[in-house]
């Protein structure tokens, strides 16, 4: 079902197409959470909390094409306060990465799963090398895949600066990921 | 032939741009003179000099006495060619090489031979390739199965179509949502009778375009109100104020028990009392017979002091300029102790007389 459609019928009170919207977006907001948190509990706290922000905050959005950069931006707030509340910041290389939480989805085969587990466990801890601002960047941009106009409004940044900053992270994060592992680009 | 049109034609001979007919002459010269033909053999390298390989850093060596090194703006173009567009890999998600990144790059010569020479690079750029295809399936992580119906639960409730989807276990709230208050400010305020029409009218107020600029006009007002112009002595502040919010006794409980006429004498003299004040209050020309104000000259001496300021500001003497600023600051101060009447003496004998009266 389009995403429009959806919404509609959530603004119109369908607990089914809040469901499914629930559903199709889940995976997406929890990820989010755990780039902030490193926290598979705490990560599906605040996954929660901004569906419920976004489930208060529906009425009043109508434009759908905007609603991913909107959901990021709150579940990105959530995660931001969340952080502060806890008073830590990522841990810096330091927290053991779970691999069934930071892998693929749960169908995929076992091979598949430890390949992927083992990709993203290097990209986390090269992501946590990272300077903050870049690592938003790359989460943004790389992960999210937000358009740089989206980027600039959600980090109350200058579009040029996404514009110049987006590459250079992308450049930092290849060599901090090479810094870790040589063969990751041979 | 002359001497100088062969050497300004040599390397268009030894390309091969000449006609025939030019070749013939370039070759006749060079036969009939030493010193062209010398030129011609060192330009072909038929002179006999040993080759010379230079040596493999030299090319980094001038670039960090340079520019510093290129490897810096190899990447950024690597990933803006990435950013372009899809990138031209072939082969299996997993393989990611230094012909890959090639065939993404192809179009530009100079970042290939770049990336040919400098392992680094390439190193780095088949990073790049990798990692354009490996962080968007990160996007998305499987949170627990219970999810779903917890957001559920703490939305619209347990909804009956969760229930049939998931156990009976986990449709149960968690914990943390159990622990959560009940009571939401929010929606209690949201219930009162006029809370629509009054958050309707504070968000078309807060909305308003100007609502900075009044609030700083308001504020400004409110500000020279209180605090007084920059040229009244702080030392007054005190005074001006309680004069300003000191009022006459009006008697208006006798005043209204005696008849409503007399109330209304009372109000308008306690208004007429308080415009006059607030008019001395932020009065500070008080205009006598002079045809200029003192306001006036106020004014023509701020303007003499910036000209003053600016100039020395100019000339580079910071230090006149400061004095000059500490002077314009402080210079009322001391004028309006030594003058027979300045706005705040004559406020206060005013206000004295008056109390006294």
């Amino acid at each position: 079902m389009e995403l429009e459609t959806l919404l509609e019928r959530c603004r119109a009170g369908d607990e089914l197409a809040w469901e499914a919207l629930v559903r199709r977006f889940q995976g997406r907001v929890f990820a989010l959470a755990y780039h902030y948190l490193r926290n598979r509990e705490e990560a599906r706290d605040v996954a929660q909390e901004t569906f419920i922000r976004i489930y208060k905050s529906l009425d009043g959005f109508q434009d759908s094409e905007r609603f991913l950069p909107w959901m990021v931006r709150i579940a990105r707030n959530c995660s931001i306060d969340r952080v502060r509340r806890l008073k830590v910041r990522p841990p810096l290389g330091g927290d053991e990465l779970d691999e069934q939480t930071i892998g693929p989805h749960p169908g995929a085969g076992p091979e598949v799963v430890a390949m992927a587990g083992e990709r993203s466990h290097l990209v986390y801890r090269a992501l946590d090398q990272m300077t903050e601002i870049n690592r938003e960047m790359i989460l943004m941009k790389e992960i999210q895949g937000l358009k740089q106009r989206e980027i600039a409004d959600l980090l109350s940044i200058p579009l040029g600066t996404v514009k110049a900053r987006s590459n250079r992270a992308r450049v930092e994060l290849a060599r901090c990921i090479v810094e870790i592992d040589p063969s990751y680009g041979a | 032939m002359h001497c100088t049109e062969f050497q300004e034609r040599l390397f268009e001979w030894l390309e091969g741009r000449l006609e025939a007919a030019e070749v013939e002459r370039m070759q006749s010269h060079a036969a009939g003179c030493l010193r062209c033909r010398e030129l011609e053999e060192l330009a072909t390298g038929d002179a006999g000099l040993p080759a010379v390989e230079p040596p493999d850093d030299m090319v980094a060596s001038i670039m960090a006495q340079t520019t510093g090194g290129a490897c810096d703006r190899a990447l950024l173009l690597v990933s803006e060619r990435l950013d372009a567009g899809p990138a031209d890999v072939a082969g299996p998600a997993d393989v990611a090489g230094p012909a890959d990144v090639a065939g993404s790059v192809e179009a530009d010569p100079l970042l290939e031979m770049h990336l040919e020479s400098c392992a680094e690079c390439t190193s780095l750029a088949g990073a790049l390739a990798r990692l354009q295809r490996e962080l968007p399936a990160m996007a998305e992580m499987e949170p627990d199965p219970g999810f779903v119906s917890d957001v559920m639960a703490a939305t619209i409730g347990a909804a009956v179509s969760v229930r049939a989807a998931a156990p009976l276990q986990e449709a149960t709230p968690a914990p943390h949502l159990v622990s959560r208050p009940a009571f939401d400010w929010r929606e209690w305020v949201q219930g009162l009778p006029l809370a629509a029409p009054v958050s309707a009218f504070f968000e078309r107020l807060t909305l308003r375009p100007r609502l900075a600029f009044e609030g700083a006009v308001v504020g400004t007002l409110a500000f020279v109100l209180v605090i007084g112009l920059p040229s009244v002595g702080v030392a007054e502040l005190p005074s001006r104020l309680m004069a300003g919010v000191r009022q006459e006794r009006l008697e208006v409980q006798s005043a209204v028990a005696e008849n409503f006429g007399r109330a209304a004498e009372v109000g308008r003299a306690a208004w007429t009392t308080s415009a006059s004040r607030l008019g001395e209050y932020v009065n500070i020309s008080p205009s006598t017979a002079g045809t200029r104000s003192r306001f006036a000259d106020m004014l023509g001496s701020w303007r003499q002091a910036g000209v003053e300021i600016a100039s020395h500001l100019w000339e580079g003497e910071f230090s006149a300029a400061f004095a000059r600023m500490w002077r314009l600051w402080t210079e009322p101060w001391r004028g309006d102790s030594n003058e027979e009447e300045g706005p705040g003496s004559r406020a206060d004998n005013q206000d004295g007389q008056r109390y006294q009266s």
